[in-house]
């Protein structure tokens, strides 16, 4: 039977909760996780930003922060932000310079996009796996000491077998 | 347009390379007897934590081999770090294989087991000849069955470094 994907299936909530503590279905989740990169990498995103948002308190707001967010919003000649983004970028494609360069950017970030998506998560991005005992980690490396222990009671018993009978 | 063709034309040719992602099989190496140690010296809190999600018979059998690890002497553990270090020179498929033989070795009742032990060790201290004849005896035939008999063939074959390999004299 084909496993679901958590992330592929909208199964975010289970990944979120497997992240907090307070799966339901911990083991499930785990067993799938430990075999696919996709929900690995977003386990490990949302265990970094949980770790940013216990690590950081919130800076206090000025007092015309608002004001002057919305005075830059609406910033002169009535134009809104992504009017005037988009006017720019528009003008540049139309522009007899502005049109390769316009398509070689498109490709070259279409291909960083696909690589970056397809790079798996180093240990500097996975902070679940090295901070959490009884993470994804931790059950890898119980796998890895009951395969030596596997092999280790093999050879015991049978390093010294007769190689030929 | 020819900017454009030829964006569509890089894109075309570099994502079916990325999208292959990095070489399958390219599993990390394992961590030997120190993995065992570091286990050891964990708090017994964090090994505890570890252990509760394996299910009970995994955990059970695991624990037992530390037990056994651990009674070694240091002796002991100094040569099965040697045959360890060699067996990791065997091709991964050598070692999947003698895995796999010796899965079915311990899925044997422990009276066979035992059996079969006593006699690769019987047959180990003896001369190529007389292990051929002993192997060829009716005794042996009766004692053991065909799938045990390769069994011990399958061991012996599997754990052997690789010069021994295609040896001429399988009889069982």
């Amino acid at each position: 039977m084909e496993e679901v994907c958590y992330l592929r299936n909208g199964g975010e909530g289970a990944l979120v909760d497997f992240v907090s503590g307070h799966s339901g279905q911990y083991a499930e989740v785990h067993a799938h996780a430990a075999a696919c990169a996709d929900c690995q990498r977003f386990i490990a995103e949302q265990a970094a930003l949980w770790a940013a948002l216990d690590a950081d308190s919130a800076p206090e707001v000025a007092a015309d922060f608002d004001r002057r967010l919305y005075a830059q919003l609406e910033s002169v000649d009535g134009e809104n932000w992504w009017q005037r983004t988009w006017r720019q970028m528009a003008g540049s494609a139309m522009s007899g310079f502005g049109r390769p360069v316009a398509a070689l950017s498109l490709a070259v970030a279409l291909i960083i996009g696909v690589a970056i998506m397809r790079q798996p998560p180093t240990p500097a991005s996975a902070p679940v796996a090295a901070d959490r005992p009884a993470s994804l980690q931790a059950v890898n490396d119980i796998d890895q000491i009951e395969e030596t222990l596997e092999d280790l009671e093999m050879l015991s018993l049978f390093a010294n077998a007769p190689r030929s009978l | 347009m020819r900017a454009l063709t030829q964006a569509l034309a890089l894109i075309a040719v570099a994502i079916p390379l990325l999208a292959q992602g990095p070489p399958r099989g390219s599993r990390r190496p394992a961590p030997g007897p120190s993995a065992i140690e570091r286990y050891n010296s964990m708090p017994p809190r964090q090994r505890e934590r570890i252990l509760e999600k394996l299910p009970a018979d995994r955990r059970k059998a695991f624990e037992d081999r530390v037990e056994r690890y651990n009674r070694l002497s240091p002796g002991e553990k100094r040569r099965l770090r040697g045959q360890y270090d060699q067996f990791q020179q065997l091709p991964p498929e050598r070692r999947d294989e003698a895995r796999r033989v010796f899965r079915r070795f311990m899925n044997l009742p422990e009276d066979r087991q035992r059996e079969l032990r006593t006699e690769m060790e019987t047959l180990r201290d003896l001369a190529p000849d007389e292990r051929r004849q002993r192997v060829e005896s009716p005794p042996f035939m009766e004692k053991f069955s065909p799938q045990e008999r390769r069994m011990m063939r399958d061991l012996g074959r599997t754990l052997s470094p690789p010069a021994d390999t295609g040896s001429q004299h399988e009889i069982l």
